[in-house]
């Protein structure tokens, strides 16, 4: 019995003694929230966002995150040379958004995303955005709203703008990997783009915006296009609806209908298109069919729309309405981006299964060559709160 | 002392238990030539070929009631060549021993510790697969009771809470990109990596006299296909069947997705803590069997003795460099190797020896009878 | 001449019913008819002196070779108080008191049956204690008593002078942390665990009843359990099992998580953690063990000091030292809170106190060093060490059979109860008139 219990003590001993291998002490991390990755003339750069935690305990209105900008020959090295200039160990498991500025985007991403997966420092669950213009950088210099850091504030962007304006995308780095990998659908990323504050002054405050002497104001409106890993184009808000419709992934969109001589406003709820392919003189017709359900947010016209006829009514201008929008964003994947992100090729494979495993390399340039038609049904099933349209009064006058 | 008993619940528990493993670790249905969108058919087909596969043993199991794996072979092999037949079980065992080791090593090694050494991470497996394993089938049968439905209920947990990122559409169109040549080659292969009935044909020895091995086997089975559903389903909805077939253990990745609460997130670590002990319930039990079927070999008092040295042989093994590289796991994990080392074990032996059982029924079966009533009793 | 220990015979009863007898002029000689007490009469020395240390009164009378043996045992006792360990809101507050007679009294009193046996034995060379065995006989599983019996008479012990003592005589595996021997003090407990089969040892001097063989699960039911009603007890037991698992594991997944696995922590508390960190020293792994030092060395001094010091030393150590040590820098907040949960936790299971102290210790150790990984291997080798241990040839931590789970960590209507626990005695196992 002694003997067993001073070989386990032994072990146990030696065991301490040899030291914890991957041990990481809370203090001694730094906490990345966001991190950028940018393409310069000399190589890779990365910029990244770190939780800072000094100022907590002084209960300080906001604090201020501490970013790093360090360069390297490949993006991993970048990482690697960021340590030089924090002191503390980086730690990547918090990470919530991934941007990438438009040159990196442009020139492919399938090595980063490649070392994002591979590495056990990243993981696949961060947001992709692309932050659009030539600058960058001044991304960190924006204005955060009522977050502390840029990445909390794009994640919490991801909650509250996919209920209220499906205007844009926030798709995980783990779905831009699915539509990469997909022959069928092209990956898409979010966008953000930065406004300068100084032309938008709003009145009653001659400073303004912000009085933290930030320089922009972060706005996430529109969407990425990608062929293969390489950013195409962009979407913007209305074309980012439309894809967003087509896509099935509406919770909310409020749209302004003009109808009569005034307009109402519709909130969609749900929408979904239902695609199907056709094969006519070697080449692929589609026919999108998109059926909507909406309630109706405000009534700008004399119109009773509680009455039948009248929903009938506001339906047709709403399918009329929406109907170009909705080609307009298709054209422009296929004439500009020659990029199938809505996914055309799904319904191909699933109904020309031994046709598609002969196209599906190529699947790109023929839907760029496609005819699409597309139609739209509405249906209203709410018209709000009131009845009568309170415009009715005056006109009865 | 009395040989100790172990109930139906705890056979299925060990063998639905052990079987998960793997589905769990690198999921290897997603390995196989026709692992599509359709795998999920594979899955269902494998279970006919598992039962095809597992017939000989099943058979013989059920003849040779509440006698050992090596009275068993000795019986209808002789003692000559049952040795021979005994040798190539007991090399099985260790084969798999070894083989989980190294996958779950490089496991650890490759997503949660990468610094950490390998001997560390065996030392911190080893040490309790040795002690459960020490303490017998008793022991063993009563741990799987309580850690495998632990392990189940993650499973239910994750599949639950990430319902609302899986994306069903993933899986049509539905049996078009698959020819049927190669969903049966692959639910071949997928049911040739179930060893589990060598579970039953050691343990069923510590069984109840009057339980069914037939049923028991019947409901692990069941058991194993429905979580491997529950396992294989969310994964490939969630991930998409090209990143899962990339991923080297796609649960892990899926698990990372789900969040709970929206407070809860990145659950993965909750993966790790169920899927550790099992892991190493499934070593304890391959040590035991090998331990368990030496020990009668030599005729030892007990297993006791074997398990110290075999252990420290898989200790030595998974620190070879050689073996311990991520090629070498690669292949041993792989439909070249895995497949074709378990089959002799599970199918052409056992045929081979219900072949010459059948052949040498009228000499045999009063043998049974008489073994059957002096039982074997030991310490375990 | 009559024999006595002064301070354990009644000296009244003596005088008025053997003295007085003696005296009166009716006395004609035969002894068994003057007195006016039952007695034994015996020729044996040894019989006779354990009987008058034991409270019994020798009487030697002429040349008569034998000596009348009277009881008339009478010494300061305490009275029949509710157990300080083992409160109830609802059932009998009724607790064993340190007088062997009272206690057995009690159990009968519970259980009206004939086939209640109680069995006496004397234990301690030195000592001479007595010990009963009280079981039913029919009921009881005879593998144990006969283990139990054949234990008891080999102790080769000079003094026995509480159950503790004898706990430890009885127990299989001194160096495990569970014990494979049960303690109560109330009797409707006992009376309880004697009906499902096991045995109760009650020792003159101590009021506490051993019961035998002891179930792990045992742990988490109390005696209300079965007085009050089926779901609010089973809510309570699954309560005390969570108590359980977050007294032994907390601390140490709370160093796993925070050393190794940390995207787990959501990130604003986090970054809460991290922030109350950097002002304090210490690593997360040595912070909690030294507050859970801290802790256990507050408690064995509230334990130690008399009641009125007590309750100040519980607030010098909470407030003061707590609040301190946290505003100097010494720990941070997170560390003092984790410890204070498993610490209160710990009360929830007060018979546990030893397995806890060990697991914790040891779950702390395997999480500190290996984290998760540590944890889950820990975990198996816990499980397989309960699994293992055996009382008196029962394991303690068996799988449910479906009759068993109906009393484990859930509790079924009583109604539907109809069987005695199987794994502690496989014949006979339906509850009369259930």
């Amino acid at each position: 019995m002694l003997k067993k219990t001073g070989l386990l003590l032994a072990i146990f001993l030696s065991l301490i003694s040899a030291g914890c291998w991957n041990k990481k002490e809370p203090k001694d991390l730094a906490i990345a929230e966001s991190v950028l990755y940018d393409r310069t003339a000399d190589g890779c750069r990365i910029v990244t966002e770190f939780m800072d935690l000094k100022g907590s305990s002084e209960k300080e209105s906001k604090a201020s995150n501490t970013t790093v900008i360090s360069q390297g020959s490949t993006y991993r090295d970048a990482v690697t040379n960021s340590a030089n200039s924090i002191n503390k160990a980086i730690y990547g498991g918090h990470v919530y958004v991934r941007f990438l500025s438009e040159a990196t985007a442009r020139q492919g991403i399938a090595g980063l995303l490649d070392f994002v997966l591979r590495d056990h420092l990243t993981d696949e669950t961060p947001l992709i955005m692309v932050v659009k213009g030539d600058d960058p950088l001044s991304i960190y210099q924006c204005d955060t709203g009522l977050s502390d850091s840029v990445g909390v504030y794009i994640k919490g962007s991801s909650v509250s703008q996919t209920k209220a304006t499906s205007t844009s995308v926030f798709p995980t780095t783990l779905d831009f990997v699915k539509d990469f990998l997909s022959d069928a659908k092209q990956p898409v990323a979010g966008v953000v783009n930065i406004v300068s504050t100084e032309e938008e002054k709003p009145s009653g405050n001659p400073d303004g915006g912000s009085s933290s002497g930030k320089s922009g104001r972060i706005l996430v409106e529109g969407l990425a296009a990608f062929r293969d890993d390489k950013l195409v184009g962009f979407f913007n808000a209305e074309e980012t609806r439309a894809y967003n419709i087509i896509l099935g992934e509406v919770r909310t969109a409020v749209i302004s209908v003009p109808f009569l001589n005034s307009y109402v406003v519709c909130e969609v709820t749900k929408a979904a298109a239902d695609i199907t392919a056709k094969i006519e003189n070697n080449g692929f017709t589609f026919n999108v069919k998109i059926k909507a359900s909406m309630r109706i947010l405000a009534n700008a016209t004399e119109e009773d729309i509680s009455e039948a006829d009248a929903t009938t009514k506001i339906e047709k201008a709403f399918n009329e309405y929406l109907l170009p929008q909705i080609a307009s964003a298709v054209e422009k994947a296929q004439r500009e981006f020659k990029s199938d992100i809505f996914g055309f090729g799904k319904s191909v494979h699933k109904q020309y299964p031994d046709k598609w495993k002969k196209i599906r390399t190529e699947w790109d340039d023929i839907f760029s060559k496609s005819a699409v038609t597309i139609s739209v049904e509405s249906s209203v099933y709410q018209t709000g709160e009131i009845r009568d349209s309170l415009l009715s009064e005056f006109s009865e006058d | 002392m009395n040989k100790p008993v172990i109930t139906t619940v705890q056979l299925l528990m060990l063998a639905a238990g052990s079987a998960l493993v793997f589905p769990y670790t690198f999921m290897p249905i997603l390995s196989t030539p026709a692992a599509n969108q359709d795998v999920w058919a594979v899955l269902l087909l494998a279970f006919v070929y598992i039962l095809i596969i597992n017939a000989p043993l099943l058979f013989l199991m059920n003849r040779f009631r509440g006698l050992t794996i090596n009275q068993t072979i000795d019986m209808i092999a002789g003692k000559i060549l049952g040795k021979p037949a005994v040798m190539i079980f007991i090399l099985f065992f260790m084969y798999c021993y070894i083989a989980c080791s190294l996958i779950t090593t490089h496991f650890i090694n490759s997503y949660l510790f990468s610094a950490t050494p390998r001997w560390m991470l065996m030392l911190f497996m080893t040490v309790p697969v040795c002690y459960a394993a020490y303490k017998g089938a008793g022991t063993i049968g009563r741990l799987s009771v309580f850690l495998v439905p632990l392990f189940m209920l993650t499973i239910i947990f994750f599949t639950l809470f990430g319902i609302h990122n899986m994306d069903f559409s993933v899986f049509s169109p539905v049996l078009t990109d698959s020819s049927f040549i190669g969903l049966n080659w692959s639910a071949f292969l997928t049911a040739a990596r179930y060893s589990e009935i060598l579970i039953f044909f050691v343990f069923s020895f510590y069984l109840n006299k009057k339980s069914s091995i037939n049923k028991t086997y019947a409901v692990a089975l069941i058991v194993f296909g429905v979580f491997y559903m529950l396992i294989l389903i969310p994964t490939i909805a969630v991930l998409g069947v090209d990143f899962a077939k990339m991923s080297w253990n796609p649960y892990y990745v899926f698990t990372r997705q789900v969040n709970a609460f929206s407070f809860l997130e990145r659950l993965q670590a909750l993966n790790t803590l169920a899927w550790f002990p099992v892991t190493i319930l499934k070593l304890t039990i391959y040590l035991f069997m090998a331990c368990r079927v030496l020990s009668v070999m030599f005729k030892a008092k007990s297993h006791n003795r074997f398990v110290v040295p075999l252990a420290a042989l898989g200790f030595i093994a998974c620190n070879i460099p050689l073996l311990s590289n991520s090629d070498t796991i690669k292949l041993l994990s792989s439909n070249y190797v895995f497949p074709w080392v378990i089959l002799p074990a599970i199918f052409v032996l056992p045929l081979l020896l219900a072949a010459v059982y059948l052949l040498r029924r009228k000499k045999l079966d009063p043998m049974i009878k008489k073994a059957q009533s002096h039982p074997v009793s030991e310490k375990g | 001449m009559i024999v006595y220990v002064d301070g354990l015979a009644d000296k009244d009863l003596i005088d008025r019913d053997i003295i007085m007898p003696l005296k009166s002029p009716l006395f004609d000689g035969n002894i068994g008819l003057a007195l006016h007490a039952t007695f034994t009469e015996t020729e044996d020395l040894t019989k006779f002196t354990q009987s008058v240390l034991g409270g019994f009164v020798g009487l030697f009378y002429g040349g008569c070779s034998k000596v009348f043996l009277v009881e008339f045992r009478k010494y300061a006792m305490r009275s029949i108080e509710e157990p300080k360990a083992e409160t109830v809101v609802r059932g009998p507050k009724e607790g064993f008191n340190e007088n062997i007679r009272t206690n057995t009294s009690l159990i009968r009193r519970k259980i009206r049956n004939p086939k209640l046996v109680v069995e006496n034995v004397s234990v301690g060379k030195q000592t001479n204690t007595n010990v009963e065995l009280v079981y039913i006989s029919g009921i009881v599983n005879t593998d144990v008593l006969n283990t139990v019996r054949k234990q008891i008479s080999q102790i080769d012990a000079g003094m026995m002078l509480e159950s503790g003592q004898l706990e430890q005589y009885l127990d299989d595996n001194p160096f495990s942390p569970v014990s494979g021997v049960g303690l109560t003090q109330k009797p409707d407990v006992a009376a309880a665990r004697i009906l499902e089969g096991r045995v109760a040892v009650l020792i003159d001097g101590a009021p506490h009843a051993l019961t035998i063989p002891e179930l792990f699960i045992e742990n988490l039911h109390t005696a209300e359990d079965y007085y009050t009603r089926t779901v609010y007890s089973s809510i309570l037991r699954i309560l005390r099992l969570i108590g359980l698992f977050v007294t032994v594991m907390l601390p140490g997944l709370a160093v796993a998580i925070m050393t190794y696995n940390q995207e787990m922590i959501p990130s604003v508390f986090l970054s809460s953690i991290v922030s109350a960190m950097q002002k304090t020293p210490m690593t997360v792994s040595a912070e909690i063990l030294v507050m859970t030092i801290m802790f256990e060395l507050l408690k064995e001094a509230g334990t130690r000091l008399p009641q009125a010091v007590g309750s100040a030393i519980s607030i010098v150590g909470s407030l003061i030292v707590g609040e301190a040590a946290v505003n100097a820098g010494i720990v941070s907040e997170p560390s003092v809170i984790i410890v204070a949960i498993a610490a209160v936790s710990s009360f929830i299971v007060p018979n546990l106190n030893e397995f806890v102290l060990v697991y914790r210790g040891f779950f702390w150790l395997m999480g500190s060093m290996m984290g998760l990984i540590g944890i889950g291997s820990g975990f198996v080798l816990m499980l397989t060490q309960l699994i293992s241990e055996k009382s008196y040839g029962i394991p303690i931590l068996s799988s449910f059979s479906k009759n068993e789970i109906k009393d484990s960590f859930i509790r079924f209507p009583l109604k539907t109860m109809k069987c005695r626990p199987s794994s502690i005695e496989k014949r006979n196992i339906k509850r009369e008139g259930a």
